[in-house]
């Protein structure tokens, strides 16, 4: 099978799912920490964490890419 | 031709083609179709971030403590945290039933929709009845609308939140419905791309709002 049969591409987007859910839930623990471990509860900290997690929802859930690329996402 | 049919797949698919020629009038493919309603859609989230960004400005001008320091009143930290956590997981089932559908998977799309739907009313009945303790027999909420900036500014984010909640659950049961019925399919499923992206959206606005209510500032007895 090579390298970027449908069932590898396949199995490669669902784990792609898979990989930022784990990331936005860890960078949600972190940031719950965060909020009670001075001096890291402060706002910039706790505003680039939640800037991250947006990053993330943006670029992989809602495929912003695809607003202007010519492929299907 | 209408939308509908074009989801349906009725429309020959000339996805190659720049154009469908049809006599004196070019129609535009699917493909293209799927690109301006992109294009309209971010418009649209680009419009709704006025409305939350002006919520949020609202927090962080009007929550000052008395040295100009930011607060915040006193509320359920670990109710916070167990709707977040259920929100973020329905974005996740939200993607998979998109990936799904995109790969033919009819059956994981149906039931990863039904999780995401079920994940977003079990969000909804978080807040209403843990947060904001509408049914006080249950749990007692911490803040009233009444109370000054605190409960108004608190009702307001999660309030307007909640309803784009309540929104996407109805948008994402119609499109179920419309999947059970043999709509969508994995060269065409714009309403799906939509629905799920609109989900996502809601998941954004709550990705600030969290931090916002929950999180930043010192925490202070709110004025009942």
């Amino acid at each position: 099978m090579s390298e970027h049969s449908p069932t590898k591409r396949k199995t490669a987007i669902y784990r792609e799912g898979i990989i930022v859910a784990i990331t936005l839930a860890v960078l949600t623990i972190v940031e719950y920490y965060a909020a009670i471990t001075p001096p890291f509860d402060s706002f910039a900290i706790l505003m680039i964490l939640a800037l991250l997690k947006a990053i993330l929802v943006v670029n992989y859930f809602m495929h912003i890419r695809s607003v202007w690329s010519e492929d299907e996402h | 031709m209408t939308a509908t049919a074009i989801e349906h797949g009725h429309e020959h698919d000339h996805a190659a083609d720049d154009h469908h020629h049809t006599g004196e009038i070019d129609l535009p493919t699917y493909l293209e179709y799927t690109r301006r309603n992109r294009l309209g859609m971010w418009l649209f989230f680009a419009s709704e971030a006025f409305l939350f960004l002006a919520l949020l400005v609202t927090r962080f001008y009007l929550w000052r403590g008395p040295h100009g320091e930011v607060v915040r009143p006193e509320l359920d930290q670990f109710a916070g945290l167990v709707v977040t956590a259920v929100l973020l997981l329905s974005s996740y089932f939200m993607n998979r039933a998109e990936v799904s559908i995109a790969n033919d998977k009819r059956t994981d799309f149906l039931a990863s929709l039904l999780i995401t739907a079920a994940l977003g009313t079990a969000f909804l009945v978080g807040v209403v009845v843990w947060e904001w303790g509408m049914f006080p027999g249950i749990v007692k909420g911490h803040l009233k609308p009444t109370d000054g900036v605190f409960g108004a500014v608190v009702f307001g984010m999660t309030g307007m939140h909640a309803l784009h909640v309540l929104s996407g659950v109805v948008l994402i049961l119609n499109v179920w419905w419309l999947g059970r019925k043999g709509h969508f399919s994995s060269e065409r499923h714009w309403g799906v791309e939509a629905c799920a992206i609109y989900w996502h959206y809601v998941d954004l606005v709550w990705i600030f709002f969290y931090p916002a209510i929950y999180l930043i500032g010192t925490t202070i007895e709110a004025p009942h």
